[in-house]
């Protein structure tokens, strides 16, 4: 049987199965892949085709176009993303690193998560925990605040805030304190239970500088993915090594002295908060919830989509977390000698802590032996333990280790 | 008591739980330890030295003292292991391992111990 071809046919133009590519008509291969605002004509099931006008991938089934997803969604790549992660300045944004307290809620000032302090002036009582329940899928912890003891007006002085700490090695790339200085841009997600206007601040370790901005919380309790870039400061001193870069501070509630009057210029004050900030401690159903925090070099900013993308890997980010902190349990010092006589141990760091480490031994167990200390030069890479042994013979200590070198 | 006590070496403990600050600038506990001592903070004084060793009895003994201890380590260690479950996890993985380090620390400080006091014999006739 003889086809009856179109006399003059455009290119892409099919018929009985066959394709017009501008010089002859052809049959077009099985799984060919089409870039088209629109969806090619007669394709063969396994055809894709990339919508150019939506970015949306579709698989030609045989019957229909099936868009190629994930379970959650249109598929958004990696690739590229992976570069916000690599880049982000943040330690434990993703909130799952809690080597101290686990998921045990914390009321005294401090760190309450690596590399999250949570600290507050005034009546209220704040209690802070990561929690493995997400706000969003994909971000699998939330860092949140409940308020035990809620103080509904705020004194000028008082604040209820997180701090987020980075040091001056991972920061140096901005160039801040120079004219040159480059923006940094902060993403997080929010779900408090208030809604309103909420404040941030970066300042550096003097705080001699800081700088505030806002965000809005929409919808109570609901996730919501906020981008914020902040223009480099040009002036003013910032660690650029080992010590404290950068702080941000994300205000929960803070007393009128201590709200900048703007956020469209760097101050030589130590604010921590905006005008506008909610007093989101004013009631005990007050919840403040924030996860999967980036802080980013320069003006781009990963989708909400992208965002869980950009989270590091947990054991990747444990291990940026040991550089501040590092738990060891148990941890065992054994050997035999003469009463009175030491027993030493020359533990390597790894990794190598930001700064020589504060030792705690807690809850130590001894077997014809006593009192751990710590012994030798102090340093930021070894720590030598030691305890004494009571009488002739073998004799060991086990304790839980913390060593902190966290920022100050 | 002060809030701090000085020790032999350039730690300092801080009393109220025990946590060993290093001499170090850069770290957040020596920063807050200097600045008790700037708001006019006096340490109390490092312990009394412990009295010297008292002198190693002879060889047999102190190879019959390593025995000894190493079997009450090894006699504990055992009933350690014997209460982790048979389930194999991370978690059981971890704690027989653990287990696994105390008794071959235990043992290497026994063979130690008798390595240093075995006279370097010849051993031909």
């Amino acid at each position: 049987m003889a086809f009856d071809f179109p006399a003059s046919p455009v290119i892409g133009q099919s018929t009985q199965g066959y394709v017009w590519d501008g010089q002859k008509w052809g049959k077009p291969s099985r799984g060919d892949a089409h870039v088209a605002a629109t969806p090619p004509a007669s394709p063969l099931a396994g055809d894709l085709w990339w919508n150019s006008s939506t970015g949306v991938m579709y698989v030609w089934s045989g019957t229909v176009w099936a868009v190629v997803s994930d379970p959650g969604g249109v598929f958004t790549g990696a690739a590229g993303v992976d570069a916000y992660a690599y880049s982000g300045m943040q330690v434990n944004g993703s909130m799952e690193v809690s080597q101290q307290y686990g998921t045990t809620a914390q009321t005294a000032g401090g760190y309450v998560i690596d590399g999250w302090e949570h600290t507050y002036a005034g009546s209220m009582v704040l209690s802070s925990a990561t929690s493995p329940s997400p706000i969003i899928a994909g971000i699998s912890s939330t860092l949140f605040t409940t308020i035990p003891t809620a103080q509904i007006t705020l004194g000028a002085s008082d604040y209820a805030i997180w701090i987020h700490k980075i040091e001056g090695y991972r920061m140096a790339r901005l160039g801040w304190g120079y004219s040159t200085a480059k923006s940094v841009t902060i993403c997080f997600w929010t779900a408090h239970a208030r809604t309103g206007t909420f404040s941030a601040v970066i300042r550096n370790a003097s705080v001699t500088r800081s700088r505030a901005f806002t965000y809005t919380q929409n919808v109570a309790g609901t996730a919501e993915y906020k981008t914020v870039t902040v223009p480099g400061c040009t002036d003013g001193t910032w660690n650029t090594t080992n010590g404290v870069g950068m702080s941000i501070v994300f205000s929960m509630g803070t007393g009128s002295s201590l709200l900048a009057p703007t956020t469209t210029q760097w101050y030589s004050t130590n604010y921590l908060g905006a005008v506008g900030q909610v007093n989101a401690v004013a009631s005990t159903a007050d919840v403040f919830r924030i996860a999967g925090l980036l802080v980013l070099p320069g003006t781009q900013a990963p989708t909400a989509a992208q965002s869980p993308f950009a989270m590091r890997p947990y054991g990747q980010e444990l291990e940026t977390c040991q550089r501040y902190f590092q738990k060891w349990n148990p941890f065992l010092v054994s050997g035999y000698n003469a009463a009175g006589a030491f027993l030493y141990g020359a533990v390597p760091l790894v990794p190598p802590m930001r700064a020589s480490p504060a030792i705690a031994y807690g809850g130590p167990v001894y077997s014809n032996a006593s009192a751990f200390a710590t012994t030798g030069t102090s340093s930021s890479s070894v720590f030598r333990p030691q305890i004494t042994i009571t009488a002739l013979g073998y004799g060991y200590g086990v304790a839980n280790i913390e060593l902190d070198a966290r920022l100050p | 008591m002060a809030d701090y006590q000085l020790t032999a070496s350039e730690f300092v403990i801080r009393t109220i739980d025990g946590l060993n600050i290093p001499d170090d600038p850069d770290n957040r506990h020596r920063i807050e330890y200097d600045e008790w001592l700037v708001d006019g903070g006096v340490p109390d004084p490092a312990p009394p030295p412990p009295p010297p060793p008292l002198p190693v009895p002879d060889a047999n003994a102190r190879i019959t003292a390593g025995v000894l201890a190493s079997l009450e380590v090894a006699i504990a260690i055992k009933t350690a292991m014997q209460a982790i479950p048979d389930t194999f996890n991370n978690q059981n993985f971890i704690a027989v391992k653990i287990q696994l380090d105390a008794l071959t620390q235990a043992f290497a400080s026994m063979l130690q111990a008798q390595a240093d006091v075995t006279p370097n014999v010849d051993p031909k006739p």
